[in-house]
């Protein structure tokens, strides 16, 4: 059994400091997560605590044939959609990208352009970081996991029950959405 | 080989494609410029992407989420805490009134005693005349009852069957009639 689950068993049998290690192990992963999908650093930590409350009173629903981190950040999504439906803001954008395949041409482009390439590196972070927030919550949540959060593309699946191909597909969509938005802006 | 769509690039970077493929690649984006460009790009971007920086937690993040939780955990010590602050509420509040008004404890319990008394004989005097009114107003209704069926009793050993019969049909219709006006009344509101 791995140390998760190990942590989870005990939280359930009420050992608080179980729980208090699987906070201070996801929670950095979290605020970045949640922080880089609602964009302001108090309203993340907010709803990072909420996260892990959900999680505290539903670990007894927990089954351990999932991977803990998996289940985990279903509730993260999932509470950051509640948020927006409760504050109307872009509530639907993620079910309705989750349907909607209008997608940004994967073709290269004969006159490729290389913004990219000229920037500093250090720039370039900057404006990806600026850029990731015009970019619609589906395709934003998507990079965010896989390359800040760090998941492969398998746990990605796993959250949020979308076949393996379709999730691949749908990080290169988000990351060529970075780069033509960052070619808009140059 | 043609040339590379963006998502076999993106495979390439991050190493997700067979050993016999990638060999393909870079053969290929050796002698394509627009490939190896559209490559490096995605290189870089990919590059920066993964070293973005990130956000800090609290240091006191954690005791935060767990002292919620220790709330969330005792529902029963919160709420017998809630019954303890008011219980002691209120004899603050009793012990200042009889210090102010100068009365000892036994005769401002006699006085509460009475009190409670007095609103108890209240309702109850009320609610016995609430109950008379109501079967006053029951009464007269079964009368009134009583009176229309003698009525139509009566009426039906008068009229003949056949009339009978007529003003029943003459009735359905009527009703279907208001029925029909009413729905389409109803539905007409809807819409507008």
């Amino acid at each position: 059994m791995d140390e998760d689950k190990k942590l989870v068993e005990k939280a359930v049998k009420g050992d608080t400091k179980a729980f208090e290690m699987i906070v201070q192990k996801y929670q950095g992963t979290l605020v970045n997560y949640v922080g880089r999908m609602v964009g302001e650093r108090e309203l993340a930590l907010d709803l990072t605590q909420d996260v892990f409350l959900k999680t505290y009173s539903s670990l007894h629903t927990y089954q351990p044939q999932y991977k803990f981190r998996t289940w985990l950040f279903r509730i993260a999504s999932n509470t950051v959609i509640d948020f927006w439906r409760k504050k109307k803001i872009d509530a639907v954008s993620i079910d309705q990208a989750s349907r909607d395949d209008s997608v940004p041409d994967l073709q290269i482009q004969d006159k490729d352009p290389s913004v990219v390439s000229t920037l500093e590196i250090s720039e370039l972070r900057k404006k990806i970081e600026m850029t990731l927030q015009k970019i619609p919550p589906a395709f934003r949540e998507l990079f965010v996991w896989r390359h800040i959060n760090g998941f492969s593309y398998q746990e990605m699946a796993e959250i949020t029950g979308l076949p393996l191909g379709t999730i691949k597909n749908r990080v290169f969509q988000a990351k060529e959405l970075i780069r033509e938005q960052l070619e808009l802006e140059a | 080989m043609n040339c590379l769509n963006v998502d076999k690039i993106y495979l390439f970077l991050e190493n997700e494609i067979s050993s016999s493929e990638r060999e393909k690649i870079e053969q290929h984006i050796a002698v394509c410029h627009k490939c190896r460009l559209a490559v490096e790009e995605r290189k870089i971007l990919l590059q920066a992407s993964e070293s973005l920086p990130l956000w800090e937690v609290p240091h006191d993040f954690t005791q935060k989420v767990m002292a919620e939780i220790s709330l969330q955990r005792s529902p029963l010590k919160s709420a017998l805490l809630a019954a303890a602050i008011i219980f002691s509420s209120l004899t603050t509040l009793v012990f200042f009134y009889l210090f102010m008004t100068g009365q000892n404890l036994m005769s401002f319990f006699i006085g509460v005693n009475g009190t409670a008394l007095s609103m108890i004989r209240n309702i109850s005097t009320t609610a016995v005349r609430i109950f008379k009114i109501a079967s006053a107003v029951v009464r007269a209704l079964g009368d009134l009852f009583s009176f229309f069926l003698q009525a139509f009793l009566k009426l039906t050993a008068i009229i003949s069957p056949e009339i009978q019969i007529v003003f029943i049909f003459i009735s359905l219709i009527a009703t279907i009639a208001l029925f029909v006006t009413l729905r389409k009344k109803l539905l007409l509101g809807e819409r507008t």
